[in-house]
């Protein structure tokens, strides 16, 4: 029981791994708090169900439209609602993305209204035994899934001259600047990979969970704990902290109480937010 | 510190003063007193139909909060999205300290505002101590309101969770309540009058002018002798404190109190629209806000009943659009000119 | 004997893994002008952020008037006299000239005269005046240099840090501005100085020291410094 437990606690904590993953690369190089996270997650969803109700195909194929399409629309977020106000102060860059959480997640509620729905994939509710251990096969898929995205984001940032340019824009932008990398490019290309990856998450997800206009708000916010925990800029980090998570809510949700497991989390990020706001992994750092 | 005041004269030390009504003349007191004088009379003078007072009532009370959110947001420069949080610690506290101790709710309107004074500066304190970004601040108010929020929904024996609670209804002004529902208007009139007197009270004080400079920048600020940590806190904490005031307020209007209604995050969302519309930066920004935006919110809620959502789907648009084209709110259009800074207190 | 306002002892600081300060001692008298030079990186900016508090050393201490303030926040140590200026110019944006003066119109322990006056005298030998009802982000480089300029001084400071003040100044205001700077230190200010400029810093200094791998190489006076063969290769004859 434990086990299976466990298990769903990792399904969700890949899911908040991909999701804070991206948001961690998106603060970590634009420098900006992307309220929109979870909404791009539900957007996501929506998108995949809606492939799947027209085309009829199975929802683990909707994957390469989905993430080109969300990374498309990544990109076009980036160079035209953020881009421009990246020279005001900061309110703007906060509300904007907010707004665009707004816009996302109640436009969905409005056009789509706020029935669940849900899709089935090929491997239906089929299970297989691992270890002694009975585990859904989407489970699997989600776990493993994330964990290969996670991989080839760490292989991708810190092999290919891309990732290069991303990491070397998130440390220090006046002289990648000066170098002559274009730093509004590389901004729009971490807003695609950020949202690709939640776009990942979110048809990992769907065979599993229910979909519904809201629920990104849960996944965006623990997207923020997730950042926090693991440490900003820091893809290893957010990568445990939210297979963390995803396991702590779970047990807490089963063990305890299924209403307070989300207010548990809050808890933990509020926590951490005062004592440790540099995160767990980052060695502490003298702030002036 | 006190600063000296001068007269408009042409001497040069006259034009070291900050910025004051005084320099708009008589003309704009005038102004001033006929506008309140109307809305004073307004419930009263032309046998209004009850709803528009409501309306009026429901300006005035996002105006005090947008006022408040000024404060913190334009002042200080910090942007607390969470807001809502502060609101409904005032609406719960002095309703469960009504309902279950029978305390008067006036003595809860303070018992609210002591508890959000503290909530905010235990918040605050860490957040701010240590430098971070405003960005984390930012984050830990949204972290507030949710946790207040579920907390509130989850203990529901105590608070009566999402069902909500009502309201005991004894119409005796000690329990503040009203039979005569204008009574409301005239309470919720003193408070945003208030509020609006101490921000622009606040824009001309030595704290004032600490908010200020903390928000352009703190690092400047600490080499000149400022305590950022103590200007962000005032800040935050006087904020809290309002909302939670206006909190109790609304409680006792609508005499029913449900987490959704009073500290969801589309209440967060409102009070910082308009807080934006206006013009976050002055004194005057909430209520212009206010003004403009409760009458549309009104005829987005009614006009599409079928389909939730779109009210708020608009408003994310509405924030889009005034944070790519007029992020500095109405009010900060003309922000270049100095005669106009002096009147709104930009 | 001449007594030493501040005493900086041993501070070490490094990031990450570079040492950029391994080791500096340097006694700064009360009411000279000392002089820091150094090739860029060499560490004297940070140097000055953790004399004012904006960065803690490792290891080290910062005695101002014989109190250990090593581990005081900023805004503690302006309102003990200590204030500096920044590489980056710092000012406030969104506040007029004459609102940005204002701001530090009273936060030391060591004010003197009426903030008004002082800040209207100010403006006028910083040259504006004119502009004092302006919003601060309209000023070009070299006004807002002098606006900081000012804003230091409002302060009645003890202790003057100043971090490049003449980069981007016409040379006829800078020969007004040492004059300041020497008006001030005669009503006894201590003056330390960040710069480039190997003659202006010899013309003006009491002494100079040379900060370089980390540590101050040579410390004396001007003549000396600026004569010596090690620091001429260094700097290849000054700017």
């Amino acid at each position: 029981m434990f086990a299976s437990v466990l298990v769903s606690g990792l399904v969700l904590g890949g899911i908040y791994s991909l999701v804070g993953a991206g948001l961690n690369l998106i603060f970590g190089v634009i420098k900006i708090i992307n309220f929109a996270q979870g909404a791009l997650l539900m957007f996501g969803a929506y998108f995949s169900y809606w492939i799947v109700t027209w085309l009829g195909i199975d929802p683990y194929l909707t994957l390469p439209i989905v993430v080109a399409g969300m990374g498309l629309l990544g990109y076009l977020i980036q160079t035209t609602l953020i881009n421009p106000v990246l020279k005001q102060e900061r309110t703007s860059q906060l509300l904007i993305t907010f707004g665009i959480s707004l816009l996302i997640q109640n436009g969905a509620l409005a056009l789509w209204g706020p029935d669940i729905r849900f899709v089935k994939s090929f491997v239906g509710y089929n299970t297989f035994e691992f270890l002694g251990i009975r585990i859904g096969v989407s489970a699997a898929i989600a776990i493993l899934g994330a964990s290969i995205i996670i991989f080839l984001l760490f292989v991708f940032l810190n092999k290919s001259k891309m990732g290069t340019a991303i990491r070397a824009v998130s440390q220090q932008s006046d002289s990648a600047l000066l170098a002559g990398i274009d730093v509004k490019r590389v901004y729009a290309i971490a807003f695609a990979i950020g949202s690709a990856m939640v776009g990942v998450a979110s048809v990992l997800m769907i065979p599993i969970y229910d979909i519904y206009p809201l629920m990104g708000e849960q996944f965006g916010v623990i997207a923020f704990i997730v950042v926090v925990l693991g440490g900003l800029g820091n893809v290893q980090g957010a990568a445990i902290a939210g297979v963390f998570l995803g396991v702590t809510q779970n047990i807490f949700a089963v063990y305890v109480s299924n209403q307070l497991s989300v207010a548990i989390l809050f808890l933990i990020f509020l926590i951490t937010l005062l004592f440790r706001p540099q995160g767990i992994f980052i060695r502490k750092m003298r702030v002036s | 510190m006190r600063m000296r005041k001068k007269k408009s004269t042409s001497e040069p030390t006259s034009i070291l003063t900050i910025p004051g009504l005084q320099s708009a003349g008589w003309p704009a007191f005038l102004g001033i007193a006929v506008i309140l004088i109307g809305i004073l009379a307004f419930p009263v003078a032309f046998d209004i139909r009850f709803y528009f007072v409501q309306v009026g009532i429901l300006i005035m009370f996002y105006a005090t909060l947008g006022t408040a959110w000024g404060i913190v947001g334009g002042y200080a420069g910090q942007h607390s999205i969470g807001q809502a949080a502060f609101v409904g610690i005032g609406a719960y506290t002095s309703t469960l300290l009504y309902m279950k101790l029978n305390i008067s709710p006036w003595i809860g309107l303070i018992a609210g505002m002591l508890l959000s004074a503290l909530i905010a500066a235990v918040i605050g304190y860490p957040l701010f101590r240590y430098g971070l970004k405003g960005d984390y601040f930012a984050l830990g108010t949204v972290a507030l309101g949710l946790i207040i929020f579920e907390l509130t929904t989850s203990f529901s024996t105590i608070t009566g969770g999402s069902q909500g609670i009502p309201l005991k209804y004894e119409e005796n002004p000690l329990n503040f309540q009203f039979p005569n529902r204008t009574v409301y208007y005239y309470i919720i009139f003193i408070m945003w009058i208030l509020t609006v007197f101490t921000s622009y009270k606040l824009r001309r004080s030595r704290a004032g002018f600490e908010m200020l400079a903390v928000r352009d920048d703190e690092i400047a600020a600490a080499r000149g002798g400022i305590s950022v940590l103590k200007a962000k806190l005032t800040a935050f904490i006087l904020a809290g404190v309002i909302s939670s005031a206006a909190g109790t307020f609304f409680a006792q209007f609508i005499l029913f109190l449900d987490p959704g209604t009073v500290m969801s995050l589309g209440i967060s969302v409102q009070i910082i629209l308009v807080a934006v519309l206006g013009g976050m930066n002055s004194y005057l920004g909430g209520t212009l806000g206010a003004i403009i935006l409760i009458p549309v919110s009104q005829f987005l809620a009614s006009t599409f009943t079928e389909r939730p959502g779109t009210d708020i789907a608009l408003y994310g648009v509405i924030l889009i659009i005034l944070m790519l084209f007029m992020p500095n709110g109405i009010l900060g259009l003309f922000r270049k000119s100095p005669k106009w800074r002096k009147i709104v207190g930009w | 004997m001449a007594s030493s306002i501040l005493s900086i002892q041993n501070v070490k600081k490094s990031f990450g893994g570079l040492d950029v300060l391994k080791g500096i001692n340097l006694e700064i008298e009360q009411g000279k002008i000392t002089g820091i030079i150094g090739p860029n990186g060499a560490g004297k900016s940070t140097l000055f952020d953790i004399i004012s508090g904006y960065q803690k050393a490792n290891e080290g201490k910062i005695i101002f008037e014989g109190k250990d303030v090593s581990k005081l926040m900023p805004h503690l140590l302006a309102r003990q006299g200590v204030i500096r200026t920044f590489q980056l110019t710092r000012i406030f944006r969104n506040l007029t000239v004459a609102e940005n003066l204002l701001v530090f119109a009273s936060n030391s322990k060591n004010k003197k005269g009426n903030s008004n006056e002082r800040a209207i005298e100010l403006l006028e030998f910083v040259h504006l005046s004119g502009l004092i009802n302006a919003e601060a982000s309209t000023l070009s480089y070299g006004q807002s240099k002098l606006l900081e300029f000012a804003q230091v001084l409002m302060h009645s400071p003890k202790i003057l840090l100043l971090d490049e003040p003449f980069a981007g100044i016409n040379p006829g205001l800078i020969d007004q501005m040492m004059e300041h700077l020497r008006k001030l230190q005669s009503e006894g200010l201590t003056i330390v100085l960040i710069e480039h400029n190997l003659p202006m810093v010899a013309k003006l200094c009491d002494s100079i020291a040379v900060v370089s791998n980390g540590v101050i190489e040579m410390h004396g006076a001007p003549d000396v410094i600026v004569n010596d063969s090690r620091v001429k290769e260094v700097f290849l004859g000054g700017h």
